[in-house]
């Protein structure tokens, strides 16, 4: 292609002037044509198959990947408009998609205010993270037509948060939410007027209520055919009675997941006896997948009392009152056993559920008792201990007791005949509390470690030196071998062949059972009973030494050692500090033949 | 058995448990009852017809996905990002296959297969910058400078605060 440029020079400024526009018109048209033969090619791509419906679904299916993916205040959760970037057919497609733009983002006033508009009619989705404009809230709870998702929570309760949700909430009142299906409402604990939720508004579709830190009359209409109900942080006045409770729940017969806390009909300090309820009383909840109650053990057990339900995924967080825990111990324990059997036993299509996994940690200073159908629960691998993860698929239990020290042992005791724990296969230990002779059997009693094959163990000297007398014999007081016998006895957790110990501290005395050597001694007897281990793992662990996993390797093949401490450092300091000083040394031992 | 004639005159026989995860060859067998006639599909390939069969042969007696709209989150982001290994090996195919079977799966009304096609579609944008994306889909740059300057405030929303 030739350029024909005008012969006109610049010594006559008219005619130049109307060549240069000429010219400037050509490169337009030119620029113009240049664009209409890229749309052009772009149609032959094999994606420009797709007609802009399919086109448009695969937008949606990518922005919803984004927003899994993404908190609602990071920025990256925008990072789908890119598929508005790529050509002029993909952006009017994109562009056309209402569905795409119906999750404004709440950070941005001029991001609000632009897909509001985008989205035209389509049901919108609002959701806050830890920033936001409070603007843009209220410029989007304006459409309350087309609400669809509302998650207001303000955890920190700001103000002028607090006064937004009051607004949303006069509005419902008066106006109806056709489309809202699922409305989540948090104002956090530090609100002096509480927010109540109307006692009627339409939203004939709501499915999913979520509300902390807010009241609602427990007659209201609201609470009527929803399949998700959280109620967490009542305030006092507003908590239900029984009757209450039991009514709301009869509304919602499709229910399938339920969250009370705090929120549970409260019973006198004094209680000597959980109230009797004639079995009318109860309300049957058959699509009850997820049941998580939080009070008080006694305000859990009266209201366990009346669901009846085939439930696998259970949370108790049970609290002792001030009054007699090991009365309320007792009280309850029979009718959390009842709860748990659903977990654990035969449900009425005789499908099995089997715990095969179980964590005990101490988080906050309770009891934590978690069991899972699964034997490696991917949630548990992550992070020790696990508090917030998404277990559905795992059919978890868990159960949190915070109750005074001296009741740890009755409690775990009695848990461990509760829970049928034959098929547990794994166990992860991360707690804090002090331990007690015979304090492994009292967790796996009834063959509970006949199928154990893997434990993980972080947690106090004591758990550590327990575990390794309990790994030695089934009596707990093992006396150290005499003239080179070893200990005879049932062996306990024949199937143990991975050990993790984690974070943990051996000790050189010989007033305890915790040297490497006394771990090597335990770890040949099971080699001897031909059961020894095929994995150790030590990590982040002290008092154990080169030396010591070198005699290890012997009786393991699989060592993993992360070498926390070195022979050279330990030595070294041994000797600058205690050279000469009143350490008796005979009390000190490697326990190694020399 | 089903008889089902393809764009360029392949008959394939096809168990009707199978075909009838095409909710438009389940409605037409509906309509007709019981026949030997084949069944035209004038808008699908030998080549991708055997692909769908293929699918639906593996996916044989499964449920159906259902129209109810609740589901909770977590079922929504499993729905939204979760393709199962054999999906994702099944799907592997050229550009040209993959649209083809995307363009079969919505003719022929089979949901979960038009899910799995347009979810790896979503999986190849995922994290690439707009040239990867135009190379990938073989796409070049056609915007005026005014959608230009509308993309760029577009990017600039993340940063209004």
């Amino acid at each position: 292609m030739t350029l024909c440029c005008p012969k006109v020079t610049p010594d006559n400024p008219v005619l130049a002037s109307r060549a240069q526009i000429e010219i400037d018109d050509e490169i337009v048209a030119l620029e113009e044509r240049t664009r209409a033969l890229r749309t052009c090619r772009n149609s032959l791509s094999p994606i420009s198959s797709l007609p802009p419906e399919l086109l448009s679904a695969i937008f949606v299916h990518h922005a919803q990947q984004t927003q899994c993916l993404h908190e609602p205040d990071n920025p990256d959760v925008l990072s789908w408009l890119i598929v508005g970037h790529i050509c002029r057919h993909w952006r009017g497609v994109a562009l056309g998609t209402p569905e795409l733009w119906a999750t404004p983002f709440l950070n941005s006033s001029t991001a609000t205010d632009e897909m509001l508009t985008r989205s035209k009619m389509a049901p919108l989705n609002l959701k806050i993270g830890r920033r936001y404009r409070i603007d843009a809230i209220q410029k989007a709870l304006m459409h309350i037509e087309r609400l669809q998702v509302v998650s207001l929570l303000f955890l920190h309760g700001d103000t002028a948060g607090h006064r937004c949700i009051m607004e949303f909430i006069d509005k419902l009142s008066s106006c109806s939410a056709p489309r809202l299906k699922s409305l989540a409402l948090d104002v956090g604990d530090k609100q002096t007027s509480r927010i109540v939720i109307p006692n009627s508004f339409s939203a004939p579709n709501l499915c999913k209520l979520q509300i902390k830190h807010c009241d609602l009359s427990w007659a209201s209409s609201v609470l009527t055919g929803l399949t998700v109900l959280h109620i967490k942080k009542v305030s006092l006045e507003r908590l239900p009675t029984l009757d209450e409770l039991v009514s709301a729940l009869r509304r919602m017969p499709a229910l399938h997941t339920l969250t009370l806390e705090d929120a549970l009909p409260t019973l006198s300090p004094h209680t000597v006896s959980l109230p009797h309820t004639s079995h009318t009383m109860n309300v049957q909840l058959l699509h009850l997948k997820q049941l998580r109650l939080t009070a008080k053990i006694l305000e859990v057990a009266n209201v366990l009392t009346c669901i009846e339900s085939p439930t696998s995924e259970v949370r108790l967080v049970c609290r002792a009152s001030s009054g007699d825990p090991n009365k309320e111990w007792n009280l309850s324990l029979p009718i959390i056993s009842r709860a748990l059997e659903s977990c654990f036993k035969d449900t009425p299509n005789d499908f099995r559920q089997v715990p095969r996994s179980m964590q005990l940690s101490s988080p906050n200073s309770c009891i934590r008792l978690h069991y899972s159908t699964v034997r490696n629960p991917l949630s548990w691998a992550r992070e020790m201990p696990c508090h917030d993860a998404d277990l559905s698929a795992e059919c978890p239990v868990i159960l949190d007791f915070d109750f005074p020290i001296e009741m740890r042992r009755t409690i775990l005791s009695d848990l461990g005949r509760l829970i049928p724990l034959g098929s547990i296969e794994a166990m992860y230990c991360d707690f804090f509390f002090a331990c007690w002779d015979g304090f492994w059997a009292d967790i796996l009693t009834r063959g509970g470690a006949r199928n154990l094959a893997y434990m993980y163990l972080r947690g106090p000297n004591q758990a550590l030196e327990e575990l390794l007398k309990s790994l030695r014999s089934r009596k707990h007081s093992v006396s150290r071998s005499v003239g080179g016998r070893s200990q005879q006895g049932p062996i306990f957790s024949p199937a143990l062949s991975h050990l993790v110990f984690h974070d943990l501290e051996f000790d050189s005395s010989v007033f305890n059972w915790m040297r490497p050597s006394d771990f090597l001694d335990v770890l040949m007897d099971r080699v001897n009973e031909g059961r020894g281990l095929e994995h150790l793992t030590i990590t982040s662990t002290s008092g154990i030494f080169a030396r010591d996993v070198q005699l290890l390797r012997e009786v393991v093949a699989d060592v993993n050692w992360d070498e926390y401490e070195s022979d050279e450092e330990y030595f070294t300091d041994t000797e600058e500090d205690y050279d000469g000083d009143f350490i008796d040394y005979e009390d000190y031992s490697d326990g190694y033949a020399s | 058995m089903v008889h089902l004639v393809t764009s360029d005159n392949v008959e394939f026989v096809v168990d009707k448990e199978v075909v009838e995860r095409s909710v438009l060859i389940k409605n037409m067998l509906e309509d007709v009852g019981e026949t030997d006639q084949s069944i035209p599909l004038a808008n699908v390939s030998s080549a991708v017809l055997r692909k769908v069969i293929e699918y639906c042969e593996h996916h044989r007696g499964e449920p159906l996905p259902s129209a109810d709209a609740d589901q909770n989150q977590d079922e929504t982001r499993k729905r939204t990002t979760d393709i199962s290994e054999w999906d994702q090996k099944f799907i592997t195919v050229d550009q040209e296959m993959l649209f083809e079977i995307i363009l079969a799966a919505n003719y022929l009304d089979i949901k979960s297969l038009l899910d799995v096609g347009c979810k790896t579609v979503a999986n190849m944008i995922k994290g690439k910058t707009p040239d990867e994306i135009r190379r990938l889909f073989n796409i070049v740059n056609d915007f005026t400078p005014e959608e230009e300057a509308q993309i760029k405030k577009e990017n600039e929303w993340a940063e209004d605060r």
